[in-house]
C-alpha cells in the first residue's frame, strides 16, 4: 500500500513542488513585520482597523489560499490512475482495489495534514516576526476539518464517475445546492441573519445562552472532528464499493 | 510473528559476524560503538539546553514572549535532529530510527496509545479526588463539559503531535535502541529516564512546568523510566515511533482538560502536597511496571538473552 502511496508522490512530484511553491508565496504575507509598520502608521487605517485587516483578515484569506491549493492537487490524484490497465493491474495484485483506494485516502488525507503543519509553522514564526497578538491556530484547525469534511464527499464522486465526470458532477450538485440556497434567501424567512454583524451577533448570543450552556456548544466542537473522522472512513468504504463501476466507466 | 522471525535473522547474523546487530529491512550491518550515543548526546544536549535557556532566559512581554514559545518548541525538534545527524555520521541508515508509521496489523496498537495517554493523564486527578476529596473535588456540573474537553483535547493532541514526534524520533528511535543493546532492557529503560529528565534540567532551573529543586529532578527522572516503558512497548509493537508520540502528546495535553474542572483548597494542598505527589505516580506506577514485565517476557534484549 505504502508502495502505491510512494507511487502517487513521485508521479505527482512536479504537481507538488508547483503547490509547495504556491503556498511558499501565500504565505509570505504572514511573515512581514506588520506590527512594526502599524506601531510607525498609529494602528489604524481609513477602511478597517488595522489590527482587524492584518492578523484576522489577512490570516483567514492566506489559509484559505493554501488549503485551495491541497484541493486542488488533491482532486488530481486520481486522474493519473484512470486506466483500465492500471486498473486490472491493481485490482489482480495482492493490495486489490481496497489497497488502490486506500492508498489515495491516505494521500489525500496526508497532503492536508502537511497544511495542517505548514499552518502550524506559519502560525508560530508569524508571531515572532509580524508581533500577531492571538493564535490563528482555529483559522487552519477549521480549514482542515472543512478539507476532510469536503473530500468525504468529493472522492467517491471522482471514483465513481472519473476525474472528469466527478467534477462536473460533484459542481452540478454545488451549483443545485447554491440555488437553493439562492432562492431561499431570495424568497426565504431569514430576518436573523440581515447583515454580517447581526449574524456574529447571534453566533456570540448563541455561545453565551446560560440556558443552552456552554456544555453543549463545547458538545458540538468536541464531536464533530470525530463525525468528520468517521465521514471519512464511510466514505472510503463507499468508494472501496464504487471502484469497479468507476473503471467502467474509463476510456482506455 | 514477524518481529520474532526478524530477530532470529538478526542473531543469526549476528553470531556469524560477531560485530553487532543488522538493520534486516535495509539489509545494512553496523557496528555498535558506543561513539554514536556520545555523538547523539553531545548535539542534543547542549543545543537543547541553549535553546531552552535563551528562550526561559527571555522577559515575558509581546512580541518576546512569541520568540520564546518558538524557542522552546524548537528545541523539540533538537533529538530528531541529533539523531538524523548522527545516523549519518555513523551511517546507520534513517532506517533504523522508524519514524513512518505502519498501520497494518497494528491498529489495536495505536488505540491503545490513544487509550494510555488519555488514561495516564487523568487517573492520578481521579485518584487524587479519590483519596482526598477535602484537598481536590471535581465541579458540580464538571462530567459532561471534562468528558467533551477530554475529547477536544485527545483529538488536538494527537493533531499537534509532531513537536513530540521530534522528541521520541531521538530518544525513542534512536537513543533507546542503542542504550538497549549495550545494557539490556532494565538499564536502558534507567538510563533513557535520567538523560530525559536531563534534557529538561533547564526548564527545573527555571522552574516551567516543574519546581526547582532535586526532588523534583528525582521525581521527573522516575516518571520518565516509567513512562520511558510504556512508550518502548509501543514502539516495540508498532515498529514505530508514532503510537508513543501520541501517548506523549496526550500526556501533555489531555490533563488540562480534568484541572479545568477541579477545584483545589490551596492551603490544604500545600499540606498534603508530598503525599498527593505520591498518589499521582500511582497511576504511572502501574503502568510502567505492567508494560515493564511485557517488555522483558515479550520483547527480551539480545543483551539480556546472552545473560
Amino acid at each position: 500500500m505504502w508502495g502505491l502511496f510512494y507511487k502517487d508522490l513521485m508521479v505527482m512530484r512536479k504537481d507538488l513542488l508547483y503547490a509547495a511553491l504556491g503556498i511558499l508565496f501565500f504565505s509570505i504575507p504572514l511573515f512581514l513585520p506588520w506590527g512594526k509598520w502599524m506601531e510607525d502608521n498609529g494602528g489604524t487605517t481609513e477602511l478597517f482597523n488595522a489590527q482587524t485587516l492584518v492578523f484576522v483578515i489577512l490570516p483567514v484569506f492566506v489559509y484559505v489560499c493554501i488549503f485551495f491549493t491541497i484541493s486542488s492537487v488533491t482532486s488530481g490524484i486520481f486522474a493519473q490512475d484512470e486506466r483500465k490497465v492500471w486498473s486490472a493491474y491493481v485490482t489482480a495484485s495482492p493490495l486489490g482495489r481496497n489497497g488502490q483506494v486506500l492508498s489515495k485516502y491516505y494521500l489525500a488525507f496526508a497532503l492536508t495534514f502537511v497544511g495542517f503543519v505548514w499552518g502550524t509553522i506559519c502560525d508560530s514564526i508569524s508571531a515572532v516576526t509580524s508581533g500577531a497578538q492571538g493564535s490563528a491556530m482555529i483559522i487552519y484547525t477549521v480549514l482542515f476539518f472543512f478539507q476532510i469534511f469536503w473530500m468525504s464527499f468529493e472522492i467517491p464522486f471522482l471514483i465513481r464517475f472519473g476525474q472528469k465526470h466527478g467534477t462536473m458532477y460533484k459542481l452540478l450538485a454545488g451549483v443545485a445546492v447554491f440555488f437553493v440556497v439562492f432562492v431561499y434567501a431570495l424568497f426565504g424567512k431569514i430576518p436573523q441573519f440581515a447583515s454580517f454583524e447581526h449574524m456574529l451577533d447571534g453566533i456570540v448570543k448563541f455561545m453565551d445562552n446560560p440556558e443552552l450552556s456552554s456544555t453543549a456548544a463545547l458538545g458540538v466542537v468536541a464531536c464533530l472532528p470525530y463525525v468528520i473522522f468517521l465521514m471519512y472512513y464511510l466514505s472510503y468504504k463507499l468508494s472501496c464499493k464504487l471502484y469497479q463501476k468507476g473503471v467502467a466507466t474509463y476510456e482506455a | 510473528m514477524k518481529h520474532e522471525d526478524e530477530q532470529f535473522v538478526c542473531n543469526d547474523m549476528l553470531d556469524e559476524k560477531e560485530v553487532g546487530c543488522c538493520d534486516v529491512k535495509n539489509g545494512r550491518l553496523f557496528v555498535p560503538d558506543g561513539k554514536g550515543l556520545a555523538v547523539f548526546l553531545l548535539l542534543c544536549l547542549p543545543v537543547s539546553w541553549i535553546l531552552m535557556g535563551v528562550s526561559l532566559g527571555m522577559e515575558e512581554e509581546g512580541r518576546t514572549n512569541a520568540l520564546k514559545s518558538f524557542l522552546l518548541v524548537l528545541s523539540m525538534f533538537v533529538p530528531m535532529l541529533a539523531a538524523l545527524v548522527t545516523c549519518r555520521l555513523t551511517k546507520e541508515g534513517f532506517g533504523i530510527l522508524q519514524i513512518f508509521p505502519r498501520f497494518r496489523n497494528n491498529g489495536k496498537t495505536y488505540v491503545a496509545a490513544v487509550l494510555f495517554g488519555i488514561l495516564l493523564s487523568v487517573a492520578d486527578y481521579f485518584l487524587v479526588v479519590l483519596i482526598f476529596p477535602e484537598v481536590m473535588h471535581f465541579d458540580e456540573n464538571a462530567m459532561p463539559g471534562m468528558l467533551f474537553m477530554i475529547m477536544l483535547l485527545t483529538m488536538m493532541g494527537v493533531l499537534q503531535s509532531f513537536g513530540t514526534l521530534g522528541e521520541e524520533i531521538g530518544w525513542m528511535g534512536y537513543f533507546y535502541p542503542e542504550l538497549e543493546k549495550r545494557c539490556g532492557t532494565t538499564l536502558a529503560l534507567i538510563f533513557t529516564g535520567v538523560v530525559r529528565a536531563l534534557w529538561h534540567v533547564v526548564m527545573l532551573f527555571y522552574g516551567v512546568d516543574f519546581k526547582v529543586g532535586l526532588e523534583s529532578f528525582g521525581s521527573l527522572c522516575i516518571s520518565n523510566i516509567l513512562l520511558g516503558s510504556v512508550l518502548v512497548l509501543l514502539t516495540k509493537k508498532s515498529h514505530s515511533v508514532v503510537p508513543a508520540t501520541f501517548t506523549h502528546a496526550l500526556t501533555n495535553a489531555v490533563p488540562t482538560a480534568v484541572m479545568a474542572y477541579v477545584v483545589t483548597d490551596d492551603t490544604l494542598y500545600e499540606k498534603y502536597a508530598t503525599a498527593i505527589s505520591v498518589v499521582t505516580m500511582i497511576p504511572m506506577l502501574v503502568a510502567g511496571l505492567i508494560c515493564y514485565a511485557v517488555l522483558v517476557r515479550k520483547y527480551p534484549a539480545k543483551k539480556d538473552m546472552d545473560l
